[in-house]
């Protein structure tokens, strides 16, 4: 019908259709099939085209189309975040990956039913290719027939489509209650410090090494291990930690900030509040 | 600073005269750059846009700026903006991407918007082949090749 538009208007419309629509039209050329996957291209799709977002309601994962041309670019930080996945999971039989960026959506089978206080880690690795090698963490809390608890992990990789036991006692592991977040393919949490009673500490899961990392909470002197602490992504560049410290008074929080967080001996924070 | 009744003359390939008023003629970027630029003439060629769509242009603009004159109300303004734009903007798929080809070449960022944001929506949940022939695409996989990437792709396919 029309076959004088010049590239960059062709570029202009394509960037405003939905993600998912995208998947579709892939077929349409070759040409269209390169220009979907340029880095480029992707950013300024995320940025004009309606989002999708995925709620995770009455037990059931629902998909939904949103529109937020003009809205302010703050109102949507995660589906900046490109190549990342979002897991869920649904009725606990099935495992939901999701990512933000195409709309994609991948169902993944369990070994058998999944728990409510199971906890689940999102990272990847290296692949031999050298490219991303995408995978889940699973732990889950077994009672054995001595009535002593023992934690299970387990580890499922995209490129294989399988799960596999992770070797070694996890039982002091405590992913607690607290939610975790995923920073540069590893993910982080706040969990009870082995060493200190009534300690806490952020523990790292090593998703190139598959060993977890424990990592003390930025303390100032003066500051009581009687504290409740969260951990909180800023601009998915670094990590936050609140803390509350019970003992102070007056009552005060603060946050910390790091975005040099890779040897536990070498971490770097900066006070912010 | 420009006494707001000036008249300016837009000529289409056509060599058909529009006359309109500066600060709707200045809502051509393009136009605004040519006045910047010491350009005094009074009439000023638009070799490139044909009088079908060229009026067309003029109306949008002359639209926004009679809607950005009026003060107070600004959101029930803003409302009939939008609704004045839908229904601009319904038309066929030829004017469709003329009026996109217009508005770029002439600068009117708004239109070019409105333009570009219609044909995403109407592509959006059309079949590959409908998608191809609306912009003159020649299929270049083989058999083979299509369904390597329909199967890289079968999540989308499916509802």
């Amino acid at each position: 019908m029309i076959s004088d538009l010049p590239c960059e208007l062709e570029t202009e419309i394509l960037s405003r259709v939905p993600p998912k629509c995208l998947a579709k039209l892939q077929t349409s050329c070759k040409r269209w099939y390169v220009l979907f996957k340029d880095p480029k291209f992707v950013k300024k799709n995320s940025d004009k085209a309606a989002k999708e977002v995925i709620l995770d309601m009455d037990f059931r994962v629902h998909s939904l189309n949103l529109n937020l041309q003009g809205a302010h670019k703050g109102a949507y930080p995660l589906m900046k975040s490109t190549g990342k996945l979002r897991c869920l999971k649904e009725e606990n039989k099935r495992l939901v990956v999701w990512n933000p960026c195409t709309g994609e959506t991948k169902s993944i089978k369990t070994r058998n039913c999944y728990k409510d206080n199971d906890r689940y880690g999102f990272g990847y690795g290296k692949s031999k290719s050298s490219s991303r090698s995408y995978k889940i963490l699973r732990s889950t809390r077994l009672k054995n027939d001595q009535g002593s608890i023992s934690v299970y992990c387990e580890m499922y990789e995209f490129s294989s489509d399988s799960w596999r036991l992770i070797l070694g006692d996890h039982t002091n592991i405590d992913w607690g209650r607290f939610p975790e977040v995923s920073l540069k393919g590893n993910t982080y949490w706040i969990a009870a410090d082995g060493k200190v009673l009534g300690g806490l500490c952020i523990l790292r899961f090593d998703f190139r090494t598959e060993r977890f990392v424990s990592f003390t909470l930025p303390r100032e002197s003066g500051d009581t291990q009687n504290s409740m602490a969260s951990v909180s992504l800023v601009r998915e560049e670094e990590l936050a930690v609140l803390l509350y410290d019970f003992d102070a008074f007056p009552r005060q929080m603060k946050v910390w900030l790091s975005n040099k967080i890779d040897d536990p001996k070498e971490v770097s924070w900066t006070k912010f509040l | 600073m420009s006494e707001s009744n000036k008249k300016i003359s837009l000529i289409s390939s056509e060599g058909e005269a529009f006359e309109v008023s500066e600060a709707v003629a200045r809502e051509f970027e393009i136009v605004a750059h040519m006045l910047e630029d010491g350009c005094s003439g009074s009439s000023i060629p638009i070799t490139t846009v044909d009088s079908n769509i060229l009026g067309k242009v003029i109306e949008y603009c002359t639209k926004h700026v009679e809607v950005g004159n009026v003060e107070g109300n600004s959101e029930k303004a803003e409302k009939d903006l939008e609704e004045f734009d839908k229904r601009f903007i319904a038309v066929e798929m030829n004017t469709l991407f003329s009026l996109i080809l217009a508005a770029n070449y002439l600068n009117v960022k708004g239109l070019l918007n409105i333009g570009c944001q219609k044909v995403a929506d109407t592509i959006k949940d059309m079949k590959p082949e409908e998608v191809r022939s609306i912009f003159n695409i020649e299929n270049d996989y083989t058999p083979a090749e299509e369904e390597v990437v329909r199967k890289e792709n079968e999540w989308a396919f499916q509802p």
